[in-house]
């Protein structure tokens, strides 16, 4: 598409290297006349304040020469050498002013389309990466609004001017294909997006859930070393031994800093975050257990559908830190695995006296039927 | 996107006068417009089933819940992406996991997600309802159900406080009766209490002869029985139990409380009972020792709501109806309903030969801190308190006359107090059975 939009508007020979560098010093050409314009204005309003006098001719031609001729390039407007009078000054200056806006309204489009060039393949470079709508879309304008500033420039565009009588022909004009392929180009690009954006949420929600647990693993790890006045190692420890450790900093809390709202919430918190890791390694020993002692299939992961949400037919074997899950990897048939999966129920172990009281065991199940 | 590209494509084809620009234009806008009906005619979500499971239904306040949806796609056609979003309380915590899925769904297929959630707040909750939403391959148009179906859960109060509690009895090594006094009462039962003196109007039966001969003076044997003392919680959930930091409240602290004095009552096989009362009693557990009590009670206190205001006599006509036994009752109100109707209550209450005493959360301690107000609002408030101390001493005074105890309490006093209070009945022998 944008080759064909490079090779229709050739014809007006504006695709040359130098133009964003033409644009640039046509600016700082205009720059510096104003710059000269104001200088002389402030020197001459300076001259007449203090010494209640003429500014010198001199020096303005100096001026004119220095900032305008000299700045950028040895006379750059035509001129054989410096000016030598105060006349030649204001008559190239009035000239030049002229002449440098006409250049700078020519090279602000060609300007804009080299932009809208870079913008378009930019954009469609992060549409690779990224795979969003946005930047597909934002490419396939980018590269049409370059036609778009040259048709208000008038120059030769693609056009179906005159528009054709004969079908056949109207197809096989240039600016119908070129308008094909661009159609094309978005309608592909969503497809690719689709395809992309099924898969890509699965990925994603594996990917946040280890992060979390692994988090949630590293912060129960940490209470556990300082409790016990250790360094924070990344080394696993037992999760037992961390729990009669944690009880002891409870009770050294609640003596020490005991009454503080505070502390007590902090205490809270942090009791909650040992409470969620049990809680979740619970959940995970119950569905591995079944994983490894019921269904003897190769491939496929080892954890439970927190950690994997599943489809029949998918087999997608990802690594896990062996603490999260003690079994192998193995296979299991969508439907045995949701059948097991949905018996496995949790209870909170609540001690009462010695004994423990199983909260609740039984499940709650709502369906319905769109 | 595509709609924006093409109007702006047809507007400068137009401008211009550039027949390709129309075309692009044209073409993006036919193949907008083309697809919505192609997107209509398939936009049925009939045959996709959304099962939702949890395992447990009654949960504790802070406790997880892992949350199990499946989604099945029961008909004979594919969905190229379907959004999930299953909906959960407002004031839960998405512990770990995603509460959404988004992918295609084949056939006769099915797919799976969990998350778990950390319930907050006591009370009646309902997961769901799950939105459903259908989009077509290019993104270009949605389709939305939402199915209504909810799941309940009950959320008991919190039970952190009884963890605590408990944790600490076992790290000191003294097990769960630590702090408790054993009620005995002199006279029946089969543990030697002692000897006393005789005095005359004593039993014959009762002398100890060998230890008179000693002596050489008559000497009475003495036996001790070990009661247990029954006590009723009167929770109060009148609308201004409600004021105070969310979580925080008044009411709040005073079902933390009962659920505490019940379990510390069934440790040490003594008889809690729970009412939970405002204008009208919204239930009652009689103290009891069965095995589903605590349950029972935590169920009264999860539904607790603050509204309404204070009956406090028909609260206890409908206790005293009930429970015939001498019982000593803890009322957890903040005393800021009507006097009248308390004294006349706590008239029946000793009338009936029970025992009382209230503990009264004060209002302005469980609002916001003085110093988060301005001038003018700190004087206001300070206006305030003054008066509802000045209201609270005086109702004080005039249950004092039937030997009822009145205890203003804060958020950092409460609990402590109850365990105080419940700890003294049990030395002193209060309402013991």
């Amino acid at each position: 598409m944008a080759y064909l939009v490079y090779a229709i508007l050739d014809v007006n020979d504006f695709w040359h290297w130098d133009a964003p560098y033409a644009f640039v010093v046509t600016v700082f050409r205009l720059l510096s006349l104003l710059i000269f314009f104001l200088t002389t204005t402030m020197i001459a309003g300076l001259v007449s304040a203090f010494a209640g006098g003429v500014m010198p001719n001199d020096l303005i031609v100096g001026l004119y020469n220095t900032l305008v001729l000299r700045t950028w390039y040895m006379q750059p407007y035509g001129v054989d050498g410096p000016l030598t009078n105060i006349a030649q000054v204001w008559a190239s200056f009035q000239s030049n002013l002229l002449e440098v806006l006409y250049a700078l309204w020519d090279n602000t489009f060609l300007f804009l389309y080299f932009l809208f060039a870079g913008i378009g393949i930019a954009l469609f470079l992060q549409s690779l990466v990224r795979m969003e709508h946005k930047f597909v879309g934002g490419a396939f304008l980018s590269i049409q609004a370059i036609v778009m500033i040259a048709a208000y420039r008038l120059l030769i565009v693609p056009d179906l001017d005159p528009f054709p009588v004969d079908f056949v022909e109207f197809l096989g004009l240039t600016a119908q294909l070129l308008a094909l392929v661009s159609f094309a180009y978005l309608e592909v690009s969503y497809q690719m997006i689709y395809s992309y954006s099924v898969g890509k949420p699965v990925e994603d929600r594996e990917e946040t859930l280890k992060k979390q647990l692994l988090a949630l693993r590293q912060a129960t790890r940490k209470q556990d070393a300082i409790e016990r006045g250790e360094k924070v190692s990344i080394t696993g420890m037992s999760r037992t031994t961390g729990a009669t450790a944690f009880s002891f900093l409870r009770e050294a809390i609640e003596r020490k800093v005991v009454g503080t709202q505070d502390a007590l919430e902090s205490l809270d918190a942090v009791s909650d975050v040992r409470r969620l890791q049990i809680y979740v390694d619970e959940l995970l020993q119950t569905d591995s257990w079944f994983n490894n002692n019921r269904l003897p299939n190769p491939i496929l992961d080892c954890s439970s559908d927190i950690l994997h949400p599943h489809e029949p037919g998918r087999s997608i074997c990802t690594p896990q830190p062996t603490s999260w899950n003690s079994g192998q990897c193995r296979a299991v048939p969508t439907r045995d695995r949701s059948a097991l999966l949905g018996s496995s129920s949790v209870a909170i172990p609540i001690r009462s006296n010695g004994h423990q009281l199983v909260l609740k065991e039984r499940s709650s199940r709502n369906t319905q039927t769109l | 996107m595509v709609v924006f590209s093409g109007v702006l494509l047809l507007t400068s084809g137009f401008s211009f006068v550039n027949f390709y620009l129309v075309l692009l234009g044209v073409y993006l806008v036919i193949g907008l417009v083309v697809t919505l009906p192609l997107f209509a005619l398939t936009a049925n979500l009939a045959g996709i089933e959304v099962d939702r499971q949890i395992d447990k239904v009654k949960v504790f306040s802070g406790d997880f819940v892992r949350v199990r949806v499946t989604i099945r796609n029961a008909s004979r056609r594919h969905f190229d992406f379907i959004e999930v979003h299953d909906q959960y309380p407002e004031t839960w915590i998405l512990a770990i996991g995603e509460n959404f899925i988004a992918s295609r769904i084949e056939p006769g297929s099915s797919m799976t997600f969990s998350y778990i959630l950390q319930a907050r707040m006591r009370g009646r909750y309902y997961l769901g309802p799950t939105e459903v939403i259908m989009r077509d391959r290019l993104g270009l148009h949605y389709y939305k159900r939402v199915l209504k179906e909810q799941t309940e859960i009950l959320v008991y109060p919190t039970w952190k406080d009884v963890r605590r509690m408990e944790a600490l009895g076992k790290q000191r090594q003294l097990g769960l009766m630590f702090g408790a006094h054993r009620t005995k009462t002199v006279g029946m039962g089969t543990d030697f209490a002692g000897f006393r003196e005789y005095v005359p109007g004593d039993e014959f039966r009762l002398i100890d002869w060998k230890v008179s001969a000693k002596r050489g003076d008559m000497v009475i044997k003495q036996w001790e029985q070990e009661k247990n003392v029954q006590v009723i919680c009167m929770v109060d959930t009148s609308g201004s139990m409600g004021n105070g930091y969310p979580e925080n409240t008044k009411l709040e602290y005073a079902i933390r409380a009962a659920v505490l004095l019940t379990h510390m009552g069934l440790e040490r096989k003594d008889l809690v009972g729970t009412c939970v009362f405002s204008d009208l009693v919204h239930g009652y557990v009689p103290p009891g020792a069965r095995p589903n009590h605590m349950y029972d009670v935590l169920e009264i206190l999860a539904m607790a709501e603050p509204r309404g205001w204070s009956d406090y006599e028909t609260a206890i006509s409908h206790v005293v109806t009930q429970s015939k036994k001498r019982s000593l009752i803890i009322w957890l109100t903040d005393l800021e309903g009507s006097p009248a109707p308390l004294i006349n209550a706590m008239k029946t209450l000793v009338a009936n030969g029970h025992r009382a005493m209230v503990i009264s959360p004060f209002g302005p301690w469980f609002e916001a801190p003085v110093g988060q107000f301005g001038p003018v609002e700190k004087v206001l408030s300070e206006a305030v308190s003054e008066e509802l101390w000045e209201r609270r001493t005086k109702i004080a005074r005039a249950l004092a006359r039937f030997g009822i105890q009145v205890i203003n309490v804060g958020p950092e006093d409460f609990l402590p107090t109850i365990i105080k209070t419940y700890e003294k009945a049990k030395q002193k022998g209060v309402a013991t059975f």
